[in-house]
């Protein structure tokens, strides 16, 4: 599946956020590292709605991979909205596609990212259960 | 002993304000103690004042003067903690010659005050290098803009 990451259909989870000032660079851009934070908290959002605790005791999820693709400043003050869905999920990997809109609904930039579910004892990739898969696949 | 008088209103009491933004916390705003972090707060101190210069038409400002903050001050109050919205309340204080006084306060979800700031900004033409006077026309905006919040 290639998934154009542009196109809002493609995600049913959204998360909002509120720029803030110290968010800006010297040039008054938001600065191009406050979007990977952001798609960050999107992603947190997106497990809570997924209803999978990704603090669980034993395994976690540690970041292999993220890469994002810049279409447009996004301007402070204002709001990011925040797509997020599951792209993909490997054996013990999972990928995510995203993207970020202003308030006026503007595609302002775009993010894959890759998670790999980890033991935390022993930090060896960890696959995942057979039933929680299918789940999150289903999302 | 001489003693400083009470401020009032109470600076707890968001009630006292005349001015409040609203901030969304951040999973990267944590530690490792899965605390709010400590800087965390002066940056969302930061952004309400700039927001209640916004709505005083203040923001943004001229390229080549405006104020420059000269003074912060955080006393914490509670721990704060992600997943939450919080509330970040603005005053002044006082408006001198020079520079203004802010007072801010942060709350939680549930109102309680996690943190009160001092904050004092220094009025500068950025060429000379140093604080300037207030002019008066920044100064009857900063002025009715204190006397509203003793209204309330």
């Amino acid at each position: 599946m290639t998934a154009d990451l542009r196109d809002p259909a493609l995600y049913r989870h959204w998360h909002e956020d509120v720029l803030r000032f110290g968010d800006m660079d010297m040039v008054w851009h938001i600065d191009h590292a406050v979007y990977v934070t952001l798609f960050q908290g999107a992603r947190i959002e997106f497990w809570k709605w997924a209803k999978h605790d990704i603090f669980e005791p034993e395994h976690g999820l540690v970041m292999v991979h993220v890469s994002v693709d810049y279409h447009r400043g996004i301007e402070f003050p204002g709001r990011a909205r925040i797509g997020t869905r599951i792209l993909k999920i490997g054996n013990s990997a999972v990928t995510y596609g995203q993207a970020m809109f202003d308030q006026e609904g503007h595609l302002c930039a775009t993010c894959e990212a890759v998670n790999v579910r980890v033991a935390l004892k022993t930090n060896a990739p960890a696959p995942w259960p057979v039933e929680l898969k299918t789940r999150l696949l289903a999302l | 002993m001489s003693r400083e008088p009470l401020e009032t209103p109470d600076p707890r009491d968001i009630a006292g304000y005349p001015f409040v933004d609203e901030q969304i916390l951040r999973f990267a705003d944590q530690d490792v103690m899965h605390h709010v972090n400590n800087v965390v707060f002066a940056s969302l101190f930061e952004t309400g004042r700039i927001s209640f210069w916004r709505v005083l038409g203040l923001f943004p400002w001229p390229t080549d003067q405006g104020l420059m903050l000269v003074r912060v001050a955080v006393d914490y109050m509670r721990q704060l903690h992600y997943p939450g919205t919080v509330r970040i309340a603005s005053r002044i204080r006082r408006v001198g010659t020079a520079s203004v006084s802010l007072r801010q306060a942060l709350f939680n979800e549930t109102g309680e005050c996690c943190a009160l700031a001092e904050t004092v900004s220094a009025h500068a033409i950025y060429a000379e290098g140093r604080s300037t006077p207030i002019p008066e026309r920044l100064k009857q905006i900063l002025e009715s803009a204190m006397a509203t919040g003793e209204s309330t």
